[in-house]
């Protein structure tokens, strides 16, 4: 059974609701940001209860086969996310994306472990900059906005692939380890990613949605980033993201899979 | 590492190097100014003297101006978009296509191809006169927020005689100039400029801190604007009240003109008043039949 550090376990779970979250053509609005809090409750709550019983062997399975279908998914709203910023050739970024995770496949657990531990401090580093490029363009008034609350419950949940691979790391750590990744994942997918979408309505609060990529249209009025093609670190990101979380995602069904054996 | 693991990587390396789509870079032009005026299009391309002129739809620009060019057109770095025509049925497209930034500055005129092939400004001017609080920056993704999620009205900065002015635009097309005292009044309530001084034949006076508050709250159906604050100025002739009657004027200048005249929405007075129930047509005339007051302070600066 692979052995990971709490940092390790943080960085794997937070990435991979990152990843999605960085692919999500939903629209960003106050409202939104607060249904994403009350999913990440919600969710809290049921890692809760999936970690204390014990779960019949059938729906470990379940999980492992939904882990690799949500690994797929990922790897099909990257390729929806490069579509819509016009990025050049997104198939063959996507089959160079197939050719990353098969390689990393070959490497143990703890591989994609070490690489995810150095992209959630890269990623953090990121997310720190961002409202300081933002803060001469953001309008607070946006915040009154209407916005749909259960929408963004339902989208926060619509994103929450990554519960098939923090519950299994949960039940495989020591519980002192269990809690801090669990306390790092609430906060990275509970307060990060629903400041990111106030920041978000701040900058571009009358175009919901427009555009499709409302985390890059974000980008778009920051000071950094003066044209749309200069958002290269994100979305360079964003397929690195996708890479890790798809790999981990199925190493760990293969891990559950060896040790119902 | 073994020969044959390293082969592989530097076989990757050179897949990702070969397939990143700029391999062709050299070949391609790059607009950084465009003008549409109906199905004329023409295109200032970097490091080029003269424009690239096309006729064609305006929606198939990067085909027809990369015909007309003769070499593939990698738009998305246009800074400045001249539009003779409606913003509401060019903007969409081009921000949604990534062909404009969403930072890039829009401008109207009459004729906005022959506003490009003579003097156009820079982005640099536009920028410059929004520093100076001549004018509210007003770059597309604004622009088209107005449209979409104001009251269809929006305001496009225009070439004027002693600097930029506003132009109004709605679904029909061009609907109004907004006057410098109007303009000046907007860009006091953006709050976007750096320097601010203003000047009439009683005083002369820099802004040194202004704080600026608008309230909007409806009463029924009734919209009510106020808009209060202080505001310090460094007085270089003229006195404090000369000022405040100045500052008093283009306040209330900006608000009868864009709002209760032509019904824009230009300082997010939806989302301040909570109306977002309103289609855009209803709010125009929420807008056009609101009541407004303006209650300032000024004060003495450095």
């Amino acid at each position: 059974m692979p052995q990971i550090s709490v940092t390790q376990g943080i960085a794997l779970a937070v990435l991979c609701r990152l990843a999605a979250f960085l692919t999500d053509p939903c629209g960003y609005t106050a409202p939104f940001a607060l249904g994403t809090f009350l999913a990440v409750c919600s969710q809290l709550l049921l890692v809760l209860l999936l970690c204390k019983i014990r779960l019949p062997q059938f729906l470990r399975i379940l999980s492992g086969a939904a882990a690799v279908v949500w690994a797929g998914v990922l790897c099909l709203r990257l390729h929806r996310l490069l579509c819509v910023l016009h990025a050049p050739v997104p198939l063959v970024t996507l089959g160079l994306l197939l050719v990353t995770v098969c390689l990393m496949l070959r490497h143990p657990f703890a591989a994609a472990a070490r690489t995810a531990a150095v992209f959630l401090m890269l990623s953090a580093a990121a997310l720190i900059l961002l409202p300081v490029s933002t803060v001469g363009t953001a309008e607070p008034v946006y915040l009154h906005m209407h916005g749909d609350l259960f929408g963004g419950f339902l989208c926060a949940w619509a994103i929450s692939g990554d519960l098939f691979l923090l519950v299994p790391l949960l039940r495989r750590t020591k519980t002192p380890d269990a809690r801090r990744i669990l306390t790092g994942w609430s906060i990275g997918c509970g307060l990060v990613i629903p400041a990111v979408i106030l920041l978000g309505t701040m900058q571009n609060g009358r175009l919901l949605g427009f555009g499709g990529a409302p985390f890059f249209m974000l980008l778009a009025r920051t000071p950094l980033s003066d044209a749309l093609r200069t958002d290269g670190f994100w979305l360079l990101l964003a397929v690195s993201l996708t890479a890790l979380s798809a790999a981990a995602l199925v190493q760990n069904a293969f891990i559950e899979m060896r040790d119902r054996e | 590492m073994t020969c044959k693991k390293l082969r592989r990587y530097i076989f990757v390396i050179l897949c990702i190097l070969f397939l990143t789509g700029c391999a062709d870079i050299r070949n391609r032009a790059s607009p950084d100014a465009l003008a549409v005026s109906g199905n004329l299009l023409a295109v200032h391309i970097s490091g080029q003297d003269g424009t690239v002129t096309a006729e064609c739809d305006p929606l198939q620009f990067p085909d027809a101006v990369s015909a007309a060019a003769g070499a593939k057109i990698s738009a998305g770095h246009i800074s400045v978009l001249m539009l003779s025509e409606d913003p509401a049925r060019i903007l969409p497209a081009y921000l949604q296509n990534g062909w404009i930034a969403p930072t890039a500055q829009v401008i109207s005129a009459a004729d906005a191809v022959a506003l490009l092939n003579s003097d156009p400004p820079s982005a640099e001017d536009i920028r410059a006169a929004a520093d100076t609080g001549q004018i509210p920056p007003r770059t597309a993704d604004t622009v088209l927020g107005d449209l979409l999620g104001g009251s269809g009205v929006t305001a496009l900065t225009a070439p004027a005689e002693n600097g930029f002015r506003l132009d109004l635009w709605d679904d029909a097309g061009f609907c109004g100039a907004l006057p410098e005292s109007a303009c000046r009044g907007l860009a006091l309530l953006c709050g976007r400029y750096c320097t601010f001084t203003a000047a009439d034949a009683d005083c002369c006076f820099t802004v040194d801190h202004a704080k600026p508050e608008i309230h909007a709250e409806m009463y029924g159906d009734i919209l009510q604007i106020s808009v209060s604050g202080t505001f310090r100025c460094g007085m270089r002739r003229g006195s404090l009240s000369d000022a405040e009657r100045l500052l008093s004027t283009m306040l209330t200048a900006a608000l009868s003109e864009s709002v209760t005249k032509h019904g824009a929405d230009l300082l997010q007075l939806r989302e301040r008043a909570g109306a977002g129930r309103y289609s855009r047509t209803a709010w125009r005339s929420v807008l056009q039949s609101a009541a407004f007051s303006t209650d300032i302070t000024v004060t003495a600066g450095g």
